[in-house]
Order: structure tokens, then sequence, then C-alpha cells
């Protein structure tokens, strides 16, 4: 649709009585898939996702969709894993992450394909695959978010795919050597990967940091964190952890100093948390240049789109990795879930998460057992 | 080797004018040494007034005899950004940014244009020399004006490398602002005031691979960081013995 189309629909639709709106709103969607399922030749699908409807607020939505175009596929749903630190972001309206209501959370899944695009090669209909599908039932989505999951890998595990790559590339910029005493900041869902994975590249030994020990108990279970530094009684047990390499894993301006603080004189730390807001008054020459520190940032918006090269490797190959670590038993995340959801649950799932996430660490949503 | 409980006794021929910005009236000098095996020494001094001294060996550099005291005292500051450079990994084709303030500004863009920077940029005018033949020099104006210029020189840049020498959150907020994707920044000067940083959008989001440091040449002198920084001394010797022309100030 045309944008002048567009702003013209939009100025009329904001003149309209408000209880008119939501109405008119779903019966114009009704007929514009319509028309564009008519003029594609496609079909019109449908699911049901979790849709923010406002701030702290979350729904199961029914939804329709359309079949695959040439370059999509559309996939039957399994699992989906709950990415805290974004869409509690979204959820709240943080800074940078402010989005129109209403927006469909969820970037990481794994499902069976059940139609393919004509133009699609390398997936076929009743593969398993796992990438960038949205809290749904169904979807469509291009070919080129997915990756097919090795035969063995469940679709709980695989369905940690985008949490996985946005940890991967954060400890691959890390540089870790092997016998690195590393500290982890903050032990949420992206902290407690980067524990294992820190591990998987050979560090001595794995410190978690965090503010209290709600999350020990996941934190320190398999091939996790040698030890849990709880910051219940203050800040200066931080100055003890002398770590070569820190991974900072909260997401908040205030975590960068702290991470800061665990690091030794000329250690790395890696900004892998989204830190949305302004860090205020560092005193930035005693806290990093004095002590020669490197700060490493590592968004996944900041890995290449293609070429492998040193510490930068691209998407889709971090993606792969991930996965074939799980074929080959040499990580495990499946232990990191504490709360299996039904989809319809999705509000109390929200509502826990809007409030800091209380105890959970990993929360994945079962669209399998909702059929 | 130079024995670590020695005393030198020097005799002072050259000294470097001590930075006020310091706070103290240490300097470094070049002096022909008692003891040493090439006869002479580059010597962390008490003050710029002293013509004859007793200098612990381990704040001693030793020297080739055959480089006079004029270039000799160019050896810290060209050593010191030798590191710089190499500590940010500049390459061949990626572009240079480095800030005027520093009194070393000469050789940091001598050295970025010896790696093969381009462009190599200067920001702000030169306190001490001509900026090198070479080097684009942006004078500070209004921040917004100095950043979108920034932006436009470095648009076609497929790398990018930062030396703010400055200590001016000023200055550090235009350079934060201006990194481009997985730009490396070095922090350099002494700064005395805390500053305001957004890690999310200037470093997170951009893969920024930033470092803290220093360019105060005395670093050189403190045995301690002997392991660092004697690389760079030597190659700073070879360079002014060998390539003179390549890295000294030109005379107007």
């Amino acid at each position: 649709m045309p944008t002048w189309l567009i702003n013209l629909l939009g100025s009329i639709y904001s003149k309209l009585p408000v209880a008119i709106r939501p109405p008119l709103k779903r019966l114009f969607m009704w007929g514009l898939i319509r028309i564009q399922g008519l003029s594609s030749g496609r079909r019109v699908q449908h699911g049901k996702h979790v849709e923010f409807l406002d701030f702290e607020i979350a729904h199961l939505e029914p939804y329709e969709f359309l079949s695959p175009a040439p370059n999509e596929v559309q996939v039957r749903v399994a699992r989906t894993t709950v990415s805290p630190g974004t869409e509690r972001a979204v959820l709240c309206g943080l800074p940078g992450a402010r989005r129109p209501f209403p927006y469909v959370p969820g970037y990481s899944a794994a499902g069976e394909v059940v139609a393919v695009g004509k133009n699609v090669k390398g997936i076929a209909v009743g593969d398993q695959v796992a990438g960038r599908v949205h809290h749904s039932s169904d979807e469509t989505v291009p070919a080129a978010l997915l990756f097919r999951v090795p035969p063995g890998v469940a679709p709980e595990s695989a369905s940690f795919i985008e949490l996985g790559i946005i940890t991967l590339q954060g400890i691959r910029k890390a540089k870790i050597s092997a016998g690195d005493r590393v500290a982890v900041v903050g032990q949420g869902l992206i902290g407690q990967l980067a524990n294992r994975l820190v591990r998987a590249v050979g560090a001595s030994s794995v410190i978690a940091v965090a503010p209290s020990r709600r999350r020990a108990k996941t934190a320190l279970a398999g091939a996790g964190a040698d030890e849990f530094i709880s910051l219940e009684k203050g800040n200066q047990v931080l100055d003890d952890i002398q770590a070569d390499v820190v991974i900072e894993a909260v997401g908040t301006p205030d975590a960068v100093t702290t991470a800061m603080q665990c690091a030794r004189d000329g250690g790395k730390v890696v900004l892998l948390g989204s830190s949305r807001g302004l860090s205020r008054d560092v005193d930035i020459w005693s806290t990093t240049q004095q002590r020669n520190l490197t700060i490493i940032g590592a968004h996944i918006s900041a890995i290449p789109e293609r070429d492998a090269s040193l510490t930068r490797w691209s998407y889709r190959q971090e993606g792969k990795l991930f996965l074939d670590l799980l074929h080959a038993g040499r990580l495990q995340v499946a232990d990191l879930i504490t709360w299996h959801a039904a989809p319809n649950e999705c509000n109390a799932v929200f509502e826990v998460l809007a409030k800091g996430g209380a105890d959970q660490v990993a929360i994945s949503f079962n669209w399998q057992a909702a059929r | 080797m130079i024995n670590d409980t020695a005393q030198f006794k020097l005799t002072v021929e050259r000294v470097q004018p001590p930075v006020a910005a310091r706070g103290t009236p240490q300097t470094y000098g070049v002096a022909s040494a008692e003891g040493a095996a090439t006869g002479r020494v580059l010597a962390l001094l008490p003050g710029p007034d002293v013509s004859t001294v007793e200098v612990e060996s381990t704040r001693c550099i030793p020297i080739d005899g055959h480089l006079s005291a004029e270039h000799a005292l160019h050896v810290p500051a060209l050593a010191i950004s030798l590191w710089a450079w190499e500590t940010m990994q500049l390459e061949i084709g990626e572009a240079a940014l480095y800030t005027a303030e520093s009194p070393f500004e000469h050789f940091l863009g001598e050295t970025a244009l010896l790696r093969g920077a381009l462009p190599v940029l200067q920001l702000g005018a030169a306190s001490n020399y001509a900026a090198p033949e070479g080097v684009q020099v942006l004078t500070a104006g209004e921040a917004s004006e100095l950043l979108a210029d920034l932006r436009a020189r470095l648009a076609d840049s497929v790398g990018f490398a930062a030396v703010d020498a400055s200590g001016k959150a000023e200055v550090t907020d235009v350079i934060f602002e201006a990194l481009p994707r997985w730009g490396r920044l070095l922090l350099a000067a002494h700064r005395p005031a805390p500053i305001n940083v957004d890690f999310y959008n200037n470093v997170h989001r951009k893969g920024i691979d930033m470092r803290g440091g220093s360019l105060d040449p005395l670093r050189l002198f403190d045995p301690a960081q002997r392991g660092t920084y004697d690389v760079f001394v030597r190659r700073a010797i070879a360079l002014l013995m060998r390539r003179p022309e390549a890295v000294l100030p030109k005379r107007g």
C-alpha cells in the first residue's frame, strides 16, 4: 500500500469516534488481507499470537496471515522462548525500546515446516526449524530467518536460538583464553547462557554476579558458574573478583560500572546487556583509563551480515554453531527453563516479567501442548 | 641489560619541558651516563633544571650513541604514539582520528600516516607543530557542525580508530557520537571530572572496542610498564635513526 494512502487513511481514522475505531480497524484488516491474498494467489490462514495491547498488558489474540510467498516458509510453532530483556523493555516502554501498540513480541522459536514458497531451497515440508518467529501458534516467515534443527535437538532447546546467537557473538568478541577467570554480571537468561558458553571456551573459573541469590540454583547447575556472588551486602565484594574478562548481562546503565569493578587491571568488559539509558557521572579516568580496561560493545546488530573474520561471525554462522553445540551435547539449555507456560498464560508471564522476572530464568511457551 | 639495583650518574644534555597539566615538575631528558652500555640514556628527571643527577638505572632507557640529543628527545612521544595506534590495531586504509590537545599530536598524525591510515583527521588546531602533510585538520566549531563534518568525512570509511587525548567531555562526546559501527576508541588523556556516557547507543549497539589508557610518556620510565613499551621504544629509535624525515616535524 502506498505511503500517501496509509497517511490518508490514518488521518481519517484519527478523526473517527474512539468507540468505533477497533471494529472498523478489524473490518479493514479483514478486507485488506483477503485482497492481498487474492492478488497474490495465497490463502488466508488462522493462528493465535501474543499481543502487547498497551503498557504491561499482554493477551493471546487470534490473527490471520497469508500462506507463504515465494521466499517464505509457514511454520507450525512448537516452542517460543521469551527474551526477557528486550520484551520487558518494549512492554514497559523503556528508553530505546518504545514501540507502537498493539505489538507482537517474540523472536526466538522452533517448530515444523508445514508449507514452503516455490523459490525456497534447503527447507522442506516436515523439517524442524528454529529462528526468528513471534510468540505465535503458526506464522509465515522469510526462509532466510530460519535454521534447520539437527536431529535429536528438542524444540524447547532449539527455541533458544536467537538468545543463543546474541550470547555467542558476545562471548566471541570477548576473546576468552583457555584458563581465563571470567565474571558474568547479571544472572537472567542471557547471563546464564553466558555462564555456559564461557565454560565451553575454556574459562578456568566462572563467577556469577547478581543482586540477589534468587537465581543461584540454575546458575550453579550443570556446566554453569563455579561461584555465585550476590550483592545483597553491597558492592565491595566486587573488588576481589579480579576477572580477566567480565560479561555484563544486566542491561542497566549502573551495571556497566559494576562490571568494570569486577575486572582486573588490563582486563576486558563485554557489554552484552542492553543498558538502555545514560551512565551519568562515570569517573572514566579511574575506572577505565588508569586501569587500562577494554570495553567492548556486543549488541547483536553489530555482527556482520556476511563473511566471517576474527571475532566477527555472521548471524547465520553463529546460529548454525548454536544448534551444532546443542546437537553435539557441548551445551545444554533446557534445564534453564523455569516456566513451561501455556500460551493463554501470557498475561501472567508478562506481568511477572514487568515486575523484574522474580526468580524466573527462561520462560518457554509450549504451543504444541495448546493445540 | 641494565643492572636493576645500579644508579647512573648522569650529565644531562637536553631536557623536555614538563607538562604543566600533569602537576609535577618531573620530566625526562637525554643524558650521558657513566656505566650505561651505550653511554647515553633517556632518563626520568626530578625537574627541568638539573644538569647532573643520579638516577636508578631502571628509570633509564638506553639509546644509540649516534642519535642526536634533539632527535632522542622525541623518542618517548613517538614511542607512545606508536603504542597508541598499535593498541587500536590501525590498519592500512582505515580512517584515523586524533585530538590536537596532546603535546604529541604531531606524532599521532605521523604514525597514523605511517601505518597507512586514510584519511587521517586531526580534531582541533595543533598546539605545538603544524599538522603533518596529508592530515586533514577539523577546527572545532559548534559541536553539531563538527559532528556533521566528521560523519561526512567518515561516511565511506571501512574501518575507524580514534585516539582521544583531549580529556574534554565535549570533545569526547563528539567522538562517541561520530563512532561508526565497529569503531575503536582509545581514551588517553587525564580526565579530572566524571563524564556521562551513553554506553547503550554509542558502545553496545555499535560494537565499539573502547580502551582506557594514557599517552603520558613518563610511563615509559616506569619499570613495571617496561614489558609494554620496550618494543615501541626500539621502533621509535629505529625510525628516528633510519627515517627521521617520515616522523619528525618539518621545519618552517
